[in-house]
């Protein structure tokens, strides 16, 4: 899984092995001060002259000095280093979440790779710096101190054998208590976020059902499971101070007994003072970098689930590719479904759709209807290569769909989706997104065709008026006319409304469809509706049901022919007249 | 600069009366426990202090005639050591149940708040980046209480009562170790100013990012009909340009501030070693 993540560590290589070389430098020069400490506690106790005080005094200096070098600049490059890898990591995110296909969307919810691109980055990136500065320092330090330990205090050096697995053993055991706990409490975060977007996305609903209320109380809910959770594991964590004191404790209370006993058996021969003191500082050392170590290890440990998570993401092969040697051109605007069949997925039990059979002339307006679920969606998102077909040919312009490049295919056929969107940003600048290079006036035929043109200029700012995140300050009608704008300003061969203009007025409606086909008389139009009003002056009507087609013809033709369409149609229009 | 610093201390004010309000009781009784149980950690320096004492007195009196007096000494610090353990035992236990808690009563009322704000405030405000005051913002504060709160008192403590110490034995060594932290806390000051400064930002870029990510991810079907993927990879490299700098210096200053600290202490043992050899 590492292997996968350090891949992104790129430009960044260096300062990732300078900070341990410089963290190793530190840590020696660091060791070596109390011990240069101790000679001089001992020299003063001596009465030694100012002299030899000031000159290990001046050693100290330099030492300190070099150690405090060292320390920034390993303090430094760490910072370097993990931020970068931060950043090269959520780059290598984002692009491979653009070459995902609509399947491999699908797989993704969009607040799981929220968090993935933001609080499981900065895990890793944590980790990542832990372990070249602190892994690093740590065992060395602890290495070093009892070492020095030993050497100094001999004998009493011996009681580390007593503490350093007694330590070790309760952290772990804190660890291994603590750990699948705080594995639950991700999730619950999860949740909770989960919550706070729905809320935060649907808060018009909210607000126009006084709903708030309920939402309060679906969120206490949430707020009060994390609690749960989290106070169970922090509980379990609040050992870890106290044992640390513990063992700092003991430590000092053998040390001081037994380092009196040698001194006043011993004369001070073997052992003094000065000697005492500096082991006080090894021991302390020696404990907080245990402390640490078992720090690092928990935060390795939480970021290994979230690095899991990342290599999810980085690994996810598109399962769209271009082909080899791609087509560019798409020669006219016919469609070509030889008896295709689709599913969702490999797991899906059941086919979306199952044997299609439908040839579709350039410049044809179809219109199909359905009821929901009928896979009316479904069979249009395989026109632009959105899906792969499961079994069976989609053909554009004559040839099979995956001949072509993507984006040459996407250009030339223009989705408006279902529950489409707008972005932040001007009226002019999501426009834009059909075509960058579109000139004002461009913007302003698509929108007048798109009958949007009048509702713009009626704003203050006109073009220029600000669009918030989603498309919330506009009405649906408003927005349903803004994306089918967009959509026209790519000047596809076959245009597709998903159910587009749900949200707009009939007569609206009718003039849209008006436009399109007096000035797009070449595009192929394929407009899924609910009303039989918004498809009837097709050329051709699709009628679907559980996947497959059940008729095809025109208005007049399935009234004749087809009892539900003309039942519908009935039901459709009294409702109408009613109105 | 200036109106900023008042804002901040306004808003530390704010967040002590929120947590004393949420438990009135419990809060002064655990941070009774951290000041006591700090001032006892600070004991051990005396206690050394007085074996040594004991030893040097004693020169060559054998372990018969020193062994008792240290023994009763280390006991008495044994029994001092047991308190603090029972006290910090209790006050991090209680600490863990304090800081959740009041985290659960800080989302509500922020989603309480939320929920009665006008819905111009959602237009106006990334989805992303509102959603980031409940993960990241909280969970800066879960830090602040749960950790550095705590250790801030336990350290102020601490070091008062060393200083104590210290007096008691020299005041002039004290004013010489006085004047070494003086000069550290000048360092200190200037390092963690700037650190503060780039958490700020970072804490801002992350909810920039946030913010972006999100509506990019919950519009990732129109990004890929529009083949907009590109110019969306151009428009993330510059939110996540700013955050990485950001990161980075934040991240450095913190780095920094321990070593500086240590070695500045080292200095400090120093300077009093050599004044200790030429005042004594």
């Amino acid at each position: 899984m590492w292997k996968t993540l350090i891949k992104s560590i790129r430009e960044y290589k260096r300062a990732t092995i300078l900070s341990p070389i410089y963290v190793t430098a530190e840590v020696v020069i660091e060791c070596i001060i109390p011990f240069i400490t101790a000679l001089l506690v001992n020299q003063i106790e001596a009465g030694c002259a100012f002299s030899v005080v000031l000159r290990y005094g001046l050693i100290l200096l330099v030492l300190a000095t070099l150690s405090l070098n060292f320390g920034r600049l390993s303090g430094k490059t760490a910072a370097t280093a993990s931020s970068g890898f931060a950043r090269n990591l959520r780059r290598d995110l984002f692009s491979s979440i653009q070459s995902f296909s609509f399947e491999n969307i699908d797989r993704f919810s969009s607040s799981s790779l929220v968090t993935r691109l933001t609080t499981d980055v900065s895990n890793v990136q944590n980790a990542f710096m832990l372990l070249i500065r602190i892994a690093i320092r740590s065992p060395l330090t602890l290495i070093f101190s009892v070492v020095m330990s030993f050497i100094m205090g001999g004998k009493l050096a011996l009681i580390f054998v007593l503490v350093i697995p007694m330590l070790g053993i309760g952290l772990y055991l804190i660890i291994r208590k603590a750990f699948p706990i705080f594995k639950r409490v991700f999730r619950r975060y999860d949740s909770l976020n989960r919550s706070i977007q729905e809320n935060v996305q649907g808060i018009r609903v909210v607000k126009s059902f006084v709903r708030e209320d309920y939402e309060k109380q679906k969120f206490g809910v949430a707020a009060e499971e994390l609690r749960y959770e989290f106070t169970s594991a922090e509980k379990i964590l609040a050992f870890n101070g106290p044992m640390m004191q513990f063992c700092l404790y003991v430590n000092m209370v053998f040390i001081l007994t037994f380092g009196a006993y040698t001194i006043a058996t011993t004369g001070g021969v073997h052992f003094n003072v000065g000697q005492l003191s500096s082991l006080m500082i090894y021991s302390f050392q020696t404990l907080m970098s245990l402390m640490m170590l078992s720090m690092v290890f928990v935060m390795v440990t939480i970021a290994d689930e979230s690095g899991r998570r990342l290599v999810e993401v980085l690994s996810e092969q598109s399962s769209l590719t271009n082909p080899e040697h791609p087509l560019y051109d798409v020669a006219d605007g016919s469609i070509d479904f030889d008896y295709v069949s689709f599913r969702y997925s490999e797991k899906a039990e059941r086919m979306a759709l199952l044997n299609i059979d439908l040839h579709i002339r350039s410049g044809e307006t179809i219109g199909i209807l359905g009821t929901t679920g009928s896979s009316k969606t479904s069979l249009v998102q395989l026109i632009p290569r959105l899906y792969d077909a499961t079994s069976g040919v989609v053909r554009v312009g004559g040839k099979d769909v995956k001949e072509y490049d993507l984006d040459a295919l996407r250009n030339q056929v223009s989705v408006v989706l279902q529950n489409n969107l707008l972005f932040s940003g001007t009226i002019a600048e999501n426009l834009r997104w059909g075509n960058p290079q579109a000139s004002d006036e461009d913007l302003q035929k698509a929108c007048a065709l798109a009958q949007a043109d009048s509702f713009i200029r009626s704003f203050p700012q006109g073009y220029e008026t600000r669009i918030e995140q989603g498309g919330t300050n506009v009405s649906g009608g408003q927005k349903q006319r803004l994306c089918i704008a967009r959509a026209l300003l790519k000047k596809p061969r076959i245009l597709i409304l998903d159910d587009s203009t749900s949200a707009v007025d009939t007569h609206t409606d009718a003039m849209i469809r008006k436009a399109l086909k007096e000035y797009l008389p070449e595009t192929t139009k394929i407009i899924i509706a609910q009303r039989v009003a918004s498809v009837m002056d097709a050329d051709r009507i699709v009628l679907m049901d559980k996947g497959g087609i059940t008729a095809v013809g025109s208005h007049d033709q399935l009234m004749q022919s087809d009892a539900v369409y003309r039942e519908v149609y009935e039901s459709q229009n009294k409702a109408g007249e009613q109105e | 600069m200036k109106p900023k610093k008042t804002y901040q201390k306004g808003t530390m004010k704010r967040l002590f009366r929120m947590l004393f309000s949420f438990y009135p009781v419990a809060l002064p009784l655990v941070l009774l426990c951290i000041v006591l149980s700090a001032a006892v950690s600070a004991m051990p320096a005396i206690f050394t202090q007085n074996i040594i004492a004991v030893l040097e007195q004693n020169a060559g009196a054998g372990w018969a005639v020193i062994g008792p007096k240290v023994i009763r000494l280390t006991m008495i610090l044994a029994g001092l050591y047991l308190f603090s353990l029972v006290l910090s035992f209790a006050y991090t236990r209680a600490m863990a149940v304090l800081t959740q808690g009041a985290l659960k009563k800080m989302r509500e009322q922020l989603f309480g708040h939320m929920q009665a704000l006008p819905v111009k405030y959602f237009d106006t405000h990334a989805h992303g980046d509102i959603m980031s005051h409940y993960t990241n913002d909280i969970d800066t504060l879960r830090q602040l209480i749960s950790q550095s709160l705590p250790q801030l008192l336990a350290s102020g403590v601490m070091v008062l009562t060393l200083f104590s110490i210290m007096l008691y034995y020299s005041v002039w060594m004290a004013l010489v170790v006085l004047i070494g932290v003086s000069l550290m806390l000048v360092v200190i000051k200037k390092i963690s100013g700037n650190s503060a400064k780039y958490f700020m930002r970072q804490q801002k870029s992350i909810g920039k990012t946030e913010g972006y990510v999100e509506e990019m991810m919950a519009g990732q079907k129109v990004i890929k009909v529009f083949c907009h993927e590109n110019e969306a990879k151009a428009d993330f490299d510059a939110v996540n340009d700013e955050l990485f700098h950001d990161s980075e210096q934040a991240n450095t200053f913190a780095n920094i501030l321990a070593p500086v600290i240590m070695n500045i202490g080292n200095l400090i043992y120093v300077m009093v070693a050599m004044a200790g050899g030429a005042f004594l």
